[in-house]
Parts: C-alpha cells; sequence; structure tokens
C-alpha cells in the first residue's frame, strides 16, 4: 500500500524547491549578503563615547567637572547612581562609568575617580579615558596650579560582549522568515493558478489539503534550515551570541514561518496575477521591515509608533528570536511574543481561508 | 495496480448517466437541461460550436464544476456526491492543461500517479505519445503540440476507465493529430471509454459511435456519425461537390509522411 498522497507531495514539492533558482537566492543568498553586508558595517562602532557619571560629590567642583565634559564633543555623558549606571555599563549602552567622589577637591590627601570601562570595549574606553584624564588634569590644575591631588584609577568591568551583530542576527533571520513565508507561496501559487496548474490537479481525487499541508511542511523545512544558515554564518564568521536554546530558537522560527505562510496564502487568494501579488506582498513586507526592529532598535522610533509596532507580527517574531538569543531567554519567558505569534497565526488562517480559490 | 473499483464498470451497458443536467452563469444558460447515456467501451464526442455548453457539461461530469440542478453519474457514483471517487476513475484532459515547474516529465507522471495511489512507470506513457526523448524536459519547454500530447499521457496515469479529452487535437499538425487518434482507437480496443469535444466533423466520424451535437446548451440531435448523416440525405441534402476519392489531407500525409516532426 503506498504512502498518504500528502506525504508524496511533500517529497515531491520539496524537490521541486531544491531546483528553483530563484528560490535559492532570496532564501539564502539574500539574506545572507544583507548580514553580512551590516555585519561587516557594525554600526555599534559609530558615534560618540557613552560615558556614564556617578556624582558622589554633588558639590560646585563635581558640577563644573561635568559640566566641562559635555563641552566635549566625542562623549555622550549621562549622569546617574553608581547602581545603574553599571547596569547600562554592563547592558552595554556605556563605554565607561566613571565615578566622582564625596570628597572630590576637598580631601586633603587628594582624592580618586574610579573609571569603569567595557572590557571587550577597549578602543570606545581608551578613547574616552584619554580624554577624561585630559579633563583631571585640568581640574588638578585649577585647583592646586601644578601639582597632582587627583588621580584617575582605570578599572576593567567584565561585561557582556553585545554588538551590532547581536542586534541584527535575529533581525535578519526574522525577516529572512517574512519574505519567505509572503512570498514565496504567494508567487508560486498565484503562478499555478493563472497556469491552470491548480485547475489540472482539481480534475485529480488530490484532496486540496494535502496539497496546502506538503507546501506548509516544505517552506517549514525551508525556514529551519534558513534559520540554522543565518545564525551559524553570525555566531562562527561575526562571533554573535547565541545565549538561548537552539531548538527555542527554531521553534519560534518555525511558528514565525507558519503566520507569514498563512498571510502568503491570504495574497495568492486575493491576487489573480504575480503583478497584483507583487504590490501586496511588498505593502504588508516593507513597513515590517523597517518598524519591527530588523536593523535598528525601535527605541528611536517616536512612542506612538513604537506602541503601533508592537503589534506587528514581525515584531514578535524577532523579539522572542532575540530575546532568546541576547538574552537567553526560555519559550516560557517569551510567552507574550508567542502568544501574539499564535494570534497573528489565526488571524491570517481565517483570511487565507475566506480569500484562497483555486482558479 | 489494478482499481478496486474498476471491477464495477466491466460489462455492458451505460458508464455515464446524465440526466437533466443544468448550469447558469450570469445571465448565460450553459448548459440547459440535458440528459444522455454513453455505454462502456464507446467513443462519444460532444460538438458544437464555441460556447455550446459542451465543456462545461464534460467539467461536470469531471466533478470540476456542480451543477445546478440535475444529476451525473460515472459507472454508477454520483458525481456531486462522491466527486473523488469518480475522478479516481477517470483520466482528464482539459482544454488547457499546465503542470508543476521544475519537474521533468517523467517525473511529473510519476508525481500524478501518486495521487491516486498508483505506481507509475512513465516510459511507456511517453512512448505513445512519442515523447520518450524528452523525457528529462520540463512541460515549459515543450512546443504547444508536446504540451497536448503530454496532458493526454497525463490523463493515462491511474490507467482509467473512461478518457475525457476536451478539444484534444486544436492547434495540432495533421501527424499529431492522427497520432491522438490511433491512442484513441487504441483504448477503444482497450475497453476503455472515451468521451471527447471537438470542433473537427472529420475527427468525429473518424472515431466516435456515437456524436450527441450541442446548441445553447442544449442536445439538439443524437445518433452515430452514419445515422446522421443519412438522416440530412433523408431531408433531401445532397451536396453541391461530386465526393472526391482524396482529400487535401491526404495529399499533405502524402507529401510529408505521418511521423510526427517534434521531440
Amino acid at each position: 500500500m503506498l504512502a498518504k498522497p500528502a506525504v508524496y507531495l511533500t517529497w515531491w514539492s520539496i524537490k521541486m524547491w531544491s531546483r528553483d533558482r530563484a528560490a535559492m537566492f532570496w532564501t539564502f543568498f539574500l539574506p545572507l549578503v544583507i548580514m553580512v553586508i551590516f555585519g561587516l558595517l557594525n554600526f555599534g562602532e559609530l558615534g560618540k563615547v557613552d560615558v556614564g557619571i556617578v556624582d558622589r560629590a554633588d558639590n560646585e567642583a563635581s558640577k563644573n567637572f561635568i559640566e566641562g565634559l559635555t563641552r566635549i564633543d566625542a562623549l555622550r555623558i549621562t549622569t546617574g547612581t553608581a547602581d545603574a549606571e553599571r547596569a547600562a555599563l554592563a547592558d552595554g549602552k556605556r563605554d565607561l562609568v566613571i565615578a566622582l567622589p564625596e570628597d572630590l577637591a576637598s580631601a586633603p590627601g587628594g582624592s580618586e575617580i574610579v573609571a569603569w570601562y567595557h572590557g571587550s570595549r577597549q578602543t570606545e574606553a581608551r578613547l574616552g579615558l584619554t580624554v577624561m584624564q585630559s579633563a583631571v588634569d585640568e581640574l588638578n590644575f585649577a585647583i592646586t596650579g601644578a601639582e597632582r591631588v587627583v588621580t584617575l584609577t582605570e578599572e576593567a568591568v567584565e561585561a557582556r560582549d553585545l554588538g551590532y551583530i547581536d542586534f541584527l542576527m535575529p533581525g535578519v533571520i526574522g525577516m529572512a522568515i517574512m519574505q519567505l513565508g509572503l512570498f514565496s507561496v504567494a508567487f508560486s501559487f498565484v503562478t499555478m493558478k493563472r497556469e491552470g496548474v491548480l485547475r489540472r490537479l482539481l480534475a485529480t481525487p488530490l484532496n486540496p489539503t494535502s496539497l496546502l499541508i506538503a507546501q506548509v511542511i516544505t517552506k517549514l523545512i525551508v525556514v529551519v534550515i534558513q534559520t540554522v544558515i543565518l545564525a551559524a554564518v553570525a555566531v562562527f564568521l561575526f562571533g554573535a551570541e547565541f545565549a538561548g536554546n537552539f531548538f527555542a530558537v527554531l521553534l519560534a522560527a518555525a511558528m514565525g514561518g507558519a503566520v507569514f505562510l498563512a498571510m502568503g496564502f491570504a495574497v495568492s487568494g486575493w491576487a489573480r496575477t504575480e503583478q497584483q501579488a507583487a504590490p501586496l506582498a511588498n505593502i504588508v513586507s516593507l513597513p515590517m521591515m523597517f518598524l519591527s526592529g530588523v536593523f535598528f532598535s525601535r527605541d528611536v522610533l517616536p512612542d506612538i509608533l513604537q506602541r503601533i509596532t508592537d503589534f506587528l507580527p514581525l515584531t514578535y517574531l524577532v523579539e522572542a528570536i532575540r530575546g532568546m538569543t541576547v538574552e537567553g531567554d526560555t519559550i516560557l519567558m517569551q510567552w507574550p511574543n508567542f502568544l501574539g505569534l499564535a494570534v497573528w497565526l489565526v488571524v491570517a488562517f481565517v483570511i487565507a481561508n475566506r480569500t484562497f480559490r483555486w482558479e | 495496480m489494478p482499481n478496486p473499483i474498476s471491477n464495477t464498470t466491466k460489462g455492458t451497458g451505460p458508464v455515464i448517466v446524465v440526466e437533466e443536467l443544468r448550469k447558469r452563469y450570469g445571465d448565460i444558460q450553459a448548459v440547459d437541461g440535458i440528459s444522455f447515456e454513453v455505454d462502456r467501451g464507446e467513443v462519444f464526442a460532444l460538438l458544437g460550436p464555441n460556447g455550446s455548453g459542451k465543456t462545461t457539461t464534460v467539467e461536470i461530469i469531471e466533478g470540476m464544476r456542480s451543477a445546478d440542478s440535475g444529476r451525473a453519474t460515472v459507472a454508477g457514483i454520483d458525481v456531486s456526491k462522491n466527486p473523488n471517487a469518480v475522478k479516481q476513475l477517470i483520466g482528464v484532459q482539459l482544454q488547457s492543461s499546465a503542470f508543476f515547474e521544475h519537474l521533468k516529465l517523467a517525473e511529473l507522471l510519476r508525481m500524478l500517479g501518486s495521487i491516486y495511489r498508483a505506481k507509475v512507470d512513465p516510459e511507456p506513457l511517453l512512448e505513445a505519445v512519442d515523447l520518450a526523448e524528452r523525457r528529462s524536459a520540463s512541460f515549459r519547454t515543450l512546443s504547444g503540440g508536446q504540451k497536448q500530447r503530454f496532458a493526454i499521457a497525463a490523463s493515462l496515469v491511474n490507467d482509467p476507465d473512461v478518457v475525457f479529452l476536451d478539444e484534444p487535437t486544436t492547434g495540432l499538425d495533421p501527424q499529431a493529430r492522427r497520432l491522438i487518434w490511433d491512442l484513441a482507437k487504441t483504448w477503444k480496443r482497450e475497453g476503455r471509454t472515451v468521451v471527447l469535444t471537438t470542433h473537427y466533423m472529420e475527427e468525429a466520424e473518424e472515431l466516435c459511435d456515437r456524436v450527441a451535437v450541442m446548441d445553447s446548451g442544449k442536445i439538439i440531435a443524437m445518433a452515430s456519425p452514419a445515422q446522421l448523416i443519412d438522416q440530412l440525405i433523408g431531408r433531401g441534402f445532397h451536396r453541391e461537390q461530386e465526393v472526391r476519392l482524396a482529400t487535401l489531407e491526404d495529399v499533405f500525409l502524402d507529401l510529408t509522411g505521418r511521423t510526427l516532426r517534434e521531440f
């Protein structure tokens, strides 16, 4: 007895997919190129040195000192409590944290400014420290003439090495899944519909669900392969962080894949030609590519836009993966993002079910 | 693989029964209450101008469209109630067929076979339509005539009891047309029932046991080609021209030979 036609169809559709050069390009090559280019650019190293200042003295001398520092272009100065600033340093939001002692410029034997810096961000920290050293010298001069009454002590803090690639990898994985889900199904089904392939299948005893299942399984296998390749390149070539469970990330990827596949079916149901499918798929995907925190943090968006983009399916997907790879979160800890994806899956499935046509 | 349901279609009597079939598209009554039967092993044709309702009728029997009213059965199975059981028994060549991209012809036949849970050897099927040498080609790269022939091979993957051919020879050169006619005659010898639609009267005359002439969704005449011709002559019709001993097509085939030109 032969196996269920759905199993055979899945096998054939994997075979077909593996011969599709265009699909290979869009699925593997393009996301890889994007990740390599953005990975090499490494936006994380651009810009100013982030210096956090803990002002324990809170006197005129310390105020003048800080005021002097804020006028230096190369530095971005923030002030806060010791705990907050050390935490920010650990999170990679500061390159250097300076603690001004309570007895700044008033201790008889001279006082000590402590500088913590990000061990992995030597370049930024050194730059900051050099600038800082001259500022300290200035302060010395101002107080005592030529005598050094204040010295600067450097102290490296072990902090997690978070770079742009760590942010980028989950973003590009999410983006690639979205593109695959939306475009592969939308285009192949519209083509099959327009050419009459689906009509020909309608003349066979094929259960339509079998064809859908075969397509979905094929594409989910591709999603997994795609995720593995992109993560491998990011981790082994660019040293990206991958703290969480690998299979949990694949589960999030597959779930996101299912959401965008359902959206792809909805698009292919509505569109009669590839010329109609292309703009619609782009209208859905383009805003998400830039508003769901793929290439840059949504923190830079205006508040209202942040609150709206919280609900985008790609936001849920990217943030779930990012939470796992960067923070080492478990699926349970990421439940709100999984719930978001689940809701989108239901919504997209209902729409696809309404719009999908065989002819 | 022997078809378990095909036992029920052996013997004599009608294999297709159509009763009072109707189908309407907007303002157009495409099929207007037609009834007919097709016997086992018969070659039956629906003739008629474009838009007469032939294709709609055939597609209802094939289970690809639903009728507004009336009934169609194949081997005793009601198409509207169990379309997949009917589809399992029949082979269908559509007016314009398309197949998956990225699969070779031989693979397409095996893939289609798997839908019927049948293990298919693509070679004899491809040989029958003279496409064995293109077994590794993709459907898209075929010429129009080759596509038509492949579609016919594809309609045979499930060893069907009834073969439906919708305008199988439209746009084909005389050699390819002869090949398809020979195939239809082979199927008849094998005991298969063949239902075809065509615009070509010489095709109907050459192949068919009986024909039904359709116009505006109705059957306006149904009998064997010879009977229809006799009826016409009986009404006092006679051709202006003398009957020739050969036609221009005979001349063409004599000059260019009967072998197919595209492989």
